[in-house]
């Protein structure tokens, strides 16, 4: 009777080892494929996220052009004009208003050459990187005001971190998309932006009390609003936009800085996950 | 003592020692496996102890598998995240209400709770299953022999369907009045295989999450 029993327990462990092996042996082909999917899935995210990068960069750059290129028309241009006036007048005048000119011209070229600087900085891409989002974002809100177009506020909530080059470049196109929309299709009279850190969340928050637009024609609005989606998912952010005809509109942009993005290389120190 | 128990001890206490030395360099769920092999050490030697003295080491069975289903939920809840941890915690509940009826009232203290084993071992076996789905939800860019989870998945799942067999084994063997000694050899082979894959999973183990925390926020 012994060998029943023996047959009985080899031959259902054989059967029980067979049929374990065939699941692992299923489930490491299973696992294989998925993982080179998860590879060419993460390559492809990487590459959109390199091409996407590449696009804001280009954009910054066009309306930083744009902003220069009426900067030293309206501006400098008009300055320098001044000047040419002020020194061509200096013939005919006394000795005392000769040097009152002569000094005005001075300050007024000391101004010139204070904006053609600014200017310079603005048209270096790397400004954005080296001086960090909250130093950016107050600059461009500093240019707003001085337009007069708009009030703009500026309120930074809790102690400033980077949030990586390439995630705050990210954001500050974002950011600037969001303006422009304000001031050109919105008709706004005040712009509300704030940026709040803390260890748990970033929110950068872009109100404005223009027109407004209905939730549900998101999906109609332009591309930009979509593009700006896109961009917040693609450095692992969240954007919503709140809007109702006539109440203005809010954009909110909120990221983890713990959450580490492949593509996005998170630089914050505590990005231990 | 029979000389497969002393070498089967021996077995654990050198996974047991390697855990214990290397422990700082683990991370949490794979130190509750640490502990989970000393405390089965423990309750392997104390059963051995019962015998001599009141020859039955069930006690010590009712009392380990009960830690076993605790410290195996803990290690798993802390792989998963959302509901599949709540309802892996919330689940301890009635299971171990269900253990203490079985103990108290069906399977008392001084018989085998094959009750409550076969209910932690279904447990397990879906623990295993889950992991594995996990694991497919998630792949990372690591080859698989070197990734600890799917060491750990694999020897639960081999150990609960096994001792299922096992015990639908024993109960025809017992059916039929036959010999359970190749039987019993059968499970101290299982058990070898068992604690092999748990080593083969400590040592792949290099302090990472793997599912739990990594995934919660994506």
């Amino acid at each position: 009777m012994k060998n029943n029993e023996l047959y009985l327990v080899f031959f259902s462990s054989i059967f029980f080892f067979f049929c374990l092996s065939i699941f692992i042996i299923y489930f490491i082909f299973l696992y294989q494929k998925k993982q080179i999917k998860n590879k060419q899935e993460k390559e492809n995210l990487q590459s959109t996220f390199r091409q996407e990068l590449l696009k804001a960069q280009n954009e910054i750059q066009e309306q930083t052009l744009t902003y220069v290129s009426r900067e030293i028309h309206d501006n400098i241009t008009q300055v320098l004009s001044f000047v040419k006036l002020n020194l061509a007048m200096t013939g005919t005048l006394s000795e005392f208003e000769r040097s009152q000119k002569v000094e005005e011209s001075r300050k007024l070229i000391a101004q010139a050459i204070g904006d053609l600087r600014d200017l310079s900085k603005s048209l270096n891409f790397e400004h954005i990187v080296k001086q960090g989002l909250v130093k950016t974002i107050e600059i461009e809100v500093d240019r707003i005001n001085k337009s007069g177009i708009v009030d703009a506020a500026f309120v930074v909530k809790g102690n400033p971190y980077p949030l990586s080059d390439q995630r705050e470049l990210v954001l500050f196109r974002i950011f600037q998309e969001a303006v422009n929309n304000s001031l050109k299709h919105a008709g706004a009279n005040l712009l509300k932006i704030s940026l709040q850190y803390s260890d748990q969340i970033f929110i950068l928050t872009i109100e404005d009390d223009g027109a407004g637009f209905l939730n549900n024609d998101l999906q109609k609005e332009g591309s930009g609003l979509k593009n700006m989606q896109s961009r917040a998912t693609l450095i692992g952010a969240v954007l919503t936009i709140n809007s109702d005809i006539g109440k203005g509109c809010c954009i909110k942009i909120t990221i983890d800085p713990l959450l580490q993005q492949l593509y996005a290389n998170a630089n914050y120190p505590n990005s231990t996950r | 003592m029979p000389v497969r128990f002393i070498i089967y001890a021996v077995f654990i206490l050198i996974i047991f020692l390697y855990g214990a030395v290397n422990f700082k360099r683990f991370s949490i769920p794979y130190k509750l496996l640490i502990l989970l092999l000393g405390l089965t050490l423990i309750s392997e030697l104390s059963g051995r102890v019962l015998i001599v003295k009141l020859h039955n080491s069930m006690p010590a069975y009712h009392i380990i598998s009960v830690i076993e289903y605790t410290l195996i939920t803990f290690i798993y809840s802390s792989f998963f995240t959302g509901s599949i941890k709540k309802v892996l915690l919330y689940l301890m509940i009635p299971v171990i209400g269900f253990a203490i009826i079985n103990t108290l009232f069906i399977q008392t203290i001084l018989e085998f709770p094959t009750h409550f084993i076969l209910l932690a071992q279904g447990v397990y076996l879906l623990y295993a299953l889950t992991g594995f789905r996990q694991m497919l939800l998630f792949p990372i860019d690591k080859p698989l022999n070197k990734q600890s989870f799917f060491w750990l998945n694999t020897a639960l799942l081999f150990f609960s369907t096994m001792l299922f067999l096992f015990f639908g084994l024993l109960n025809y063997i017992n059916s039929h009045n036959y010999d359970v000694g190749p039987l019993y050899t059968f499970s101290y082979i299982i058990n070898f295989l068992y604690y092999a894959l748990l080593l083969i999973a400590l040592t792949a183990n290099k302090k990472e999450y793997y599912f739990g925390q990594l995934h919660e926020k994506q």
